[in-house]
């Protein structure tokens, strides 16, 4: 069985998407639309946090229950909690997943890339917009489950943290599903990858 | 009206109590309902009962614990209410815009005292009986009385304002002049003085936490392997009770420990027989109305601000076992703690009573029944009055 994430026929409780049956290979895929269609919410009913009004989603065959630990969710938001310490929030949501990429070279590597180390001691409610959405990606990234989403991970990011995101995701989506939602395609041109363009009433 | 400062607190302390108290009026009709008959008197003996205690700052032979007792017991009880209000008297989502804006530090000040004289409400009461006095009790002069009374006012406001603004070092002032207060017992001038004094250290702290600079900026965590651990382990149920839910844990332990100090302090007292005094009836109800939420609090708080790891099935497992462990071993602590001081004879009874409901109360909030809200607190009272009556 191929290691492919499909949708049948699912419907979302938000948006104006309509029925969609999608298929996504490995590789990267890249969901683009107008606002308020139903980008994030396909992403969190993949991801088990949004119930499907109807449908079935399928990674490899087999249902992706509503609690799985084969898919990870980059947020476009960082959760809202203030206080707490961004690097337990990384180390949390790596914890979370049992086959997360967590040697040393790897996670160092990461953090690295997106310059993290000065930032693991804060509070993440003291970091900025754009160090926060990192930290989110650095998380997804480690955490590395069969597929990975992403909503929107290019926004408030500088161009030398965007230029290593893609390696990233480059050398992941080799074994991996990736899906990511954006409205700036040209960011994410270089990965070549599968565009999904939704409109209103999409049916696929 | 010209929409001020002072305006705007009050206007927002209005509405933030008045969508607070939206779901109680169920409650509150069906107790007062169901206590018809015996609510005025309930009521009175509370205000009696207080007045009395509050009596004992006048009376020269008091001894020196049961002045800090009292004191402790004021103090405890006024900063529980003022931290249980502090989003409507305080409005401290918003102290970061009005920090940027230039509102004068004595208008600040006004306004915090002002919605904080409000938040006492009914602890005013008591005061009131002490200075009309209507029985007649009072040994001490109307001017002395006066004064002991607003001292013990001004430094109590002065040290939760500086301890809930987050102020420690101003605090730390205001808590040696309440110390100090409580020291100073006798009725030489030189004591009077002292007491004096007291309040105007207190003032002088609080009127400092409001100059520009008193605020000390946030620093970097250090990182505790054994505390990062028990986060993870947790499912983050321990940091989010140590950071955001602390006030709101510290609300319900102090709910439950003032249960147990206020049943310490009548058997102590009392001059009729205490040897049959039922102490975990009255703890174990405190403990079950303060507890039983606190699951579905976490619950629901964890999964709102990580909804996009709540599909994870380590997370849920790890949150499950401390959400529902955490408060449950907190009650479990209370029961024992009332367990100790109890002296009816049928601590079992009381306790096994308690326990179910607040098992009821906690698989209710679960489910989401909204019946719960209502039904356990009413639930609750009566099990205390029918439990009360065969002590």
């Amino acid at each position: 069985m191929s290691a492919a994430l499909s949708l049948e026929s699912v419907r979302l409780p938000r948006g104006t998407l309509g029925v969609v049956t999608l298929q996504f290979p490995v590789g990267v895929h890249v969901l683009t639309g107008p606002n308020g269609i139903g980008k994030t919410s396909l992403l969190n009913a993949i991801v088990g946090s949004l119930p499907l009004v109807s449908g079935r989603v399928h990674f490899s065959g087999q249902p992706l229950d509503h609690r799985d630990a084969r898919v990870v969710l980059a947020p476009n938001t960082p959760p809202d909690m203030p206080w707490i310490r961004s690097g337990l929030l990384l180390d949390f949501i790596v914890s979370l997943y049992p086959g997360s990429r967590r040697d040393a070279g790897y996670v160092n590597q990461v953090k690295q890339a997106f310059g993290l180390g000065a930032f693991l001691d804060s509070p993440l409610g003291a970091l900025s917009a754009g160090t926060a959405r990192k930290l989110l990606l650095a998380a997804t990234l480690i955490a590395a489950p069969p597929v990975l989403l992403f909503d929107e991970p290019t926004n408030d990011i500088d161009a030398a943290s965007i230029a290593a995101f893609l390696e990233f995701v480059r050398e992941a989506a080799m074994q991996r599903v990736v899906i990511m939602t954006t409205h700036h395609g040209g960011d994410l041109g270089s990965l070549v990858p599968t565009v999904h363009a939704f409109t209103t009433n999409d049916s696929k | 009206m010209a929409a001020n400062y002072l305006w705007i607190r009050h206007a927002h302390y209005r509405i933030t109590l008045r969508s607070w108290l939206k779901g109680l009026d169920k409650a509150l009709i069906a107790i007062a309902s169901a206590l018809t008959f015996i609510l005025t008197a309930m009521v009175a003996m509370v205000i009696y009962g207080m007045a009395q205690a509050l009596a004992l700052l006048l009376d020269a032979t008091t001894s020196h614990w049961h002045r800090i007792e009292v004191i402790c017991a004021w103090q405890v009880i006024s900063f529980v209410l003022v931290r249980a209000l502090r989003e409507a008297a305080l409005m401290p989502k918003a102290q970061r815009f009005f920090d940027s804006l230039p509102i004068a530090p004595a208008l600040r000040l006004r306004a915090d005292v002002v919605l904080t004289l409000l938040t006492y409400s009914f602890l005013w009461l008591p005061v009131t009986w002490v200075v009309v006095d209507p029985l007649g009790a009072r040994t001490a002069p109307l001017g002395d009385t006066l004064a002991v009374l607003a001292e013990l006012a001004v430094i109590s406001i002065c040290v939760n304002l500086t301890l809930l603004r987050a102020r420690p070092r101003h605090a730390a002032i205001c808590l040696l002049a309440l110390l100090l207060f409580a020291a100073s017992q006798g009725e030489a001038a030189w004591l009077t003085a002292i007491r004096a004094g007291c309040a105007l250290l207190a003032a002088a702290g609080l009127w400092q936490s409001y100059q520009p600079g008193a605020a000390r900026a946030s620093t970097a965590r250090h990182r505790s392997d054994l505390a990062h651990g028990l986060a993870l382990r947790t499912g983050l149920v321990l940091p989010l009770l140590a950071n955001e839910l602390r006030a709101n844990l510290l609300v319900r332990v102090g709910v439950i420990l003032g249960t147990l100090a206020a049943c310490l302090l009548v058997i102590e007292l009392r001059t009729n027989d205490t040897s049959g005094a039922s102490v975990l009836l009255f703890v174990a109800a405190s403990a079950t109305l303060a507890l039983y939420s606190l699951p579905a609090l976490l619950r629901r708080t964890l999964l709102g601000k990580l909804a996009f790891l709540a599909g994870q099935p380590a997370f849920a497992q790890r949150m499950r076992l401390s959400a529902y462990g955490m408060p449950t071993l907190l009650f479990c602590g209370a029961l024992w703690l009332g367990w100790v001081f109890d002296r009816s004879g049928r601590a079992g009874i009381d306790a096994g009573i308690f326990s179910a409901l607040y098992v009821a109360g906690v698989a209710g909030t679960r489910l989401g029944l909204r019946i719960t809200t209502w039904f356990i607190p009413f639930a609750v009272m009566i099990a205390v009055i029918i439990l009360g009556a065969m002590t």
